[in-house]
């Protein structure tokens, strides 16, 4: 009876593992549209504009290249979570992604108060500079908050290792989505 | 590089792989900011950046998010996105467009 209701549940599992995967780029794809259509609203006013600031007068460099290599540090620990899905090591390399993602969201947060605080400020509603770079980076910055918790989720309430890698299949793509943001808004010179 | 579609290698290999990939992207990464200090005039400084950026992009996107192994889901629907992605930026584009032209 047992073996029979293996055999059955078993393919049925698998099932339900493709269909989170499947779910997870579908969700995946309309995303890379939402933040399609931001780079292009920012390419396009950014072209388009009379003025640009260099990214230089304002961004701080070396506090996003920290957080650039913090989130590709956080991409390696999150692979290894779900490689190590079966194993108690997995508690660790996702606390390590989870405080790697806090520690990106930190500096973030750093940012924009820098940013808020400064003798020339770069506010939200100082502009289609300011307008857009908050959009851009506080859209990934929510994906990078969504990320977290999911991770602490997984890590305190146990899962299985498809929805660890459901979950890496997320991570990576804040990781991937991060990087357009950093060459255009902060390395691109304004003309 | 996920766990369930990686193909089947030993451990250390799969951890020398995944280390060599993530030093790959952090070595684009510090050439990205050597760039961006380098001298050089600004078309070509941006066209080498978004080089470096695809490059990037192209190792994540196979190498972590293994696209290439999910053809029948994955391709299709990064695909289907990047066509709206597209549609998109045509639509905002021509706004763009009418605005500056009401302006």
């Amino acid at each position: 009876m047992s073996q029979s209701t293996g055999t059955v549940a078993a393919p049925a599992a698998q099932g339900s593992s493709h269909v989170g995967v499947a779910g997870m780029w579908t969700f995946l794809a309309t995303d890379a549209m939402g933040f399609g259509g931001l780079f292009i609203a920012y390419g396009v006013l950014r072209v388009r504009a009379d003025v640009w600031p260099d990214p230089r007068v304002h961004l701080g460099l070396g506090l996003a290249a920290a957080m650039t290599f913090g989130l590709l540090a956080s991409a390696f620990t999150m692979t290894q979570a779900a490689r190590a899905a079966a194993s108690p090591a997995r508690l660790g390399w996702l606390a390590a992604t989870a405080a790697l993602g806090l520690a990106f969201l930190c500096g973030e947060l750093a940012e924009y108060r820098r940013l808020w605080a400064a003798a020339d400020p770069v506010r939200i509603g100082s502009g289609l500079y300011g307008g857009t770079f908050y959009a851009l980076t506080g859209y990934h910055g929510l994906h990078v908050l969504v990320g977290v918790v999911c991770l602490l989720a997984v890590a305190l309430r146990g899962a299985r290792p498809r929805t660890l890698e459901v979950v890496a299949l997320y991570w990576h793509f804040v990781d991937l989505a991060w990087m357009p943001i950093f060459t255009f808004l902060y390395l691109m010179p304004a003309r | 590089m996920t766990t369930a579609t990686a193909p089947n290698r030993p451990h250390s290999g799969r951890t020398f792989a995944t280390v060599l990939t993530f030093g790959t992207l952090a070595a684009l990464t510090l050439a990205e900011l050597r760039v961006a200090d380098a001298a050089s005039a600004g078309p070509g400084r941006a066209a080498a950046l978004a080089g470096l950026l695809m490059l990037k992009v192209g190792l994540v996107l196979t190498l972590c998010l293994r696209a290439d192994f999910r053809r029948r889901s994955a391709s299709r629907l990064v695909l289907l996105g990047l066509i709206f992605a597209s549609g998109t930026a045509a639509v905002l584009m021509l706004e763009a467009a009418f605005q500056a032209r009401l302006r």
